[in-house]
């Protein structure tokens, strides 16, 4: 199904990715455990044989989440809640939802009294991350889920099935950190549009599948034509919806060549240290993560992080992209804002919404942001 | 012998001693801190940091009709007009010094518990990033229906407290005394049950206090839980509203008395009086509300003390 997908597939199947979850469920046989954003760890829901798939909003039109949460909840906490209530609930045999903040502990409970007759359990991340209890409780965390998913399959799963798993998953990531090194240095061999679609598709569909195409898509890579013309930028935030937001940066040459989205790098920083046992390799990794709005206590961090791969990547300016109504990215982002532009660095805020059906005034502003960046007119 | 104070009296000489003192903290060797309504402030008391609430001067200027001029003025600052009216408020506050009270004194440190919401917990980053004080999560995750992962969760709060301790110790170069723990959490179980004991007056027919009166009532066990003088104004509050009990004074006569309501999480602080006023009239009394049952702990003095805490912290309506 997915093993061997051109670039262009790529993007279509990540565009809506569920027809074909669909048809693989069915033929495999196997079953679908949905988790949302961010830091479930997606390899004990893979040991135990699901497939697990993140679920990361749709497109298509609100109709029944506006009456479980108000306009001015997350944008992206309503779209899932969309996507399962009206469009691709039947799909899913259960959920594993993480909190992380307000939205997303007040959603998993929303979750569990609409689908009463669904497996949903929570995964509780911590909401500090620098102390040595937070280290306690992701581990308990951890082990609660695999006890829960054991209570409900009645299987029970061992370390190497942990470590198979932990396997895949982490050749995904770094195959996908092969493509990102050769998008930095070579802007022309694949498009920003085309490279966040390969995550946004790596996080919901098989990995040993998906790892085939992108092996075959690395290979493909045309590394040598000579890439001109091209300004590199950061982008900031959580995830970047809808996709043509890309399309945008494509059109002028503007290169993505560092961020730190849950639905980039956040998620390719996820490779699972190999040291031992699966549960404390899994624990580690929590803690390897950079820089998360909702549960780190530091935007001087943040800040630090950014202004590293600013550095490191000699872009040309910051893209933040901020999702309506996300609370912890609002109470951030003006001190946030403020420490980047005192270091002199060009920054622009692009602010979206899922759901979102016209990019004109996200294009017109964005435009107007990077003709300044190159210094004259596009 | 001087006469005994009635409750009101009481909560205004207890309010005003707290805040003189909050005021010349520094002069008497001790700290400010900052914490959240729902916080285990009793490691506060017992550690000599005199704890100060923003969200409670921040009702002070939302009722006082102030909000939309300190909102403003945080919008201005970036900061988006759907985030919490309390947050933006106390922010306004900070860059203007506008208040109805004498304002609240700067902190020393800040002590967030997000078993009430984690917005107070972003709130309080921002006053750190500008003042540099620094700030401790106490994470309590949500308290799930599950026996085994309860016992999990009160161990991680178990342990965020030594760690908090161990925060406290550091920042005051002062050893953690938990002798002095237990004498605090001695008065703030007894003031605990005399509170609910005031609540749960409210089941009278008619009934001698209504929301309205929690709301006003529950400010002490807020703010000075773990003292004596708490224990003293719940008990003065429960006589005084046992003697209308007892000679059948309502909030409304009891013929006048046609609905007994519930009121659901927080009040329109600025409407409060109106809300009061227009339900009176109706025949309609609001008898009570989970937000002010928040303050109404079950400690148990036999357990270690940090053990209660965590048990009673982390089981809040809230979380």
């Amino acid at each position: 199904m997915w093993d061997n997908l051109s670039l262009k597939e790529v993007v279509e199947c990540a565009n809506d990715p569920y027809p074909s979850i669909r048809k693989w469920a069915k033929d495999a046989g196997k079953k679908v455990v949905g988790s949302t954003i961010a830091d479930v760890p997606e390899e004990i829901i893979h040991a135990f044989g699901f497939l697990p798939v993140t679920l990361i909003g749709t497109q298509k039109p609100l109709k029944k989440a506006p009456a479980k949460l108000p306009d001015n909840a997350c944008s992206l906490a309503r779209s899932n809640l969309e996507l399962v209530m009206s469009y691709e609930g039947d799909l899913f045999d259960g959920f594993v939802l993480p909190q992380v903040c307000d939205t997303t502990q007040h959603l998993s409970d929303i979750w569990r009294i609409n689908f009463p007759d669904k497996y949903v359990e929570s995964f509780l991340a911590p909401r500090q991350a620098d102390r040595p209890s937070a280290r306690f409780w992701v581990k308990e965390e951890i082990e609660r889920l695999l006890s829960s998913l054991s209570n409900w399959t009645g299987k029970s799963v061992k370390d190497e099935d942990l470590q198979e798993s932990v396997k895949v998953f982490n050749e995904n990531k770094a195959l996908l950190s092969e493509i990102y090194e050769i998008k930095r240095k070579n802007p022309g061999a694949i498009t920003n549009k085309e490279f966040f679609a390969l995550i946004k598709l790596s996080m919901q569909v098989d990995k040993a599948e998906i790892n085939k195409s992108i092996k075959k898509i690395k290979d493909s890579l045309d590394t040598k034509a000579k890439a001109e013309g091209y300004t590199d930028v950061i982008m900031v935030g959580i995830t970047c919806d809808p996709p043509e937001i890309f399309d945008l940066f494509d059109e002028i040459k503007i290169n993505i060549a560092g961020d730190s989205l849950i639905t980039g790098t956040r998620y390719l920083q996820g490779i699972v240290p190999d040291n031992g046992g699966a549960i404390e390799a899994l624990t580690e990794r929590h803690f390897k993560r950079g820089f998360f709005s909702p549960i780190h206590d530091d935007v001087f961090k943040n800040f630090e992080e950014v202004k590293a791969l600013y550095k490191a990547t000699n872009a040309k300016a910051i893209v933040y992209v901020h999702i309506e109504f996300c609370e912890s990215e609002e109470y951030d982002l003006p001190d946030l804002k403020n420490m980047i532009r005192k270091e002199g660095i060009p920054m622009h805020v692009v602010d979206t919404e899922y759901q979102t059906t016209s990019l004109s005034h996200v294009r017109t502003r964005l435009q107007a942001f990077f003709e300044s960046l190159k210094g004259g007119t596009l | 012998m001087s006469e005994k104070l009635s409750s009101k009296q009481l909560s205004k000489k207890i309010t005003e001693e707290y805040m003189e003192e909050a005021f010349h903290a520094h002069e008497k060797g001790k700290l400010i801190g900052y914490s959240t309504a729902i916080s285990p402030v009793e490691i506060f008391v017992a550690h000599d940091i005199i704890p100060i609430y923003p969200e409670n001067h921040a009702v002070a200027n939302l009722t006082a009709k102030k909000g939309v001029e300190l909102c403003s003025v945080v919008e201005g600052m970036g900061y988006t007009s759907h985030l919490c009216a309390y947050a933006r408020s106390d922010l306004g506050y900070r860059k203007t010094g506008l208040t109805v009270t004498k304002g609240i004194p700067d902190p020393d440190l800040f002590l967030a518990c997000n078993a009430q919401c984690f917005t107070l917990t972003k709130w309080f980053q921002v006053l750190s990033r500008q003042g540099g004080a620094p700030v401790f999560v106490f994470d309590t995750p949500e308290y799930v229906m599950n026996k085994k992962a309860r016992e999990e969760i009160v161990k991680y709060c178990v342990l965020q407290l030594k760690e908090l301790i161990s925060f406290l110790e550091e920042v005051t170069k002062k050893k953690f005394d938990y002798d002095r723990l237990r004498e605090v959490m001695k008065y703030s179980a007894q003031s605990s049950i005399l509170y609910r004991k005031f609540l749960d007056m409210a089941q009278y027919k008619p009934s001698p206090i209504s929301i309205f009166d929690a709301l006003i009532g529950m400010a002490i066990a807020v703010y000075r839980r773990g003292t004596q003088e708490c224990v003293d104004y719940y008990q003065t509050l429960c006589d005084e509203i046992q003697a209308k009990v007892d000679q059948g004074i309502g909030v409304l006569p009891k013929d006048k008395e046609k609905y007994r309501l519930y009121w659901e999480n927080l009040p329109v602080w600025f409407k409060f009086s109106d809300h009061a006023k227009l339900l009176g009239s109706y025949g309609g009394v609001i008898l009570t509300s989970l937000y002010v049952h928040a303050w109404s702990f079950d400690f148990d003095l036999d357990k270690d003390p940090l053990l209660t805490l965590a048990e009673n912290y982390v089981s809040r309506f809230s979380n």
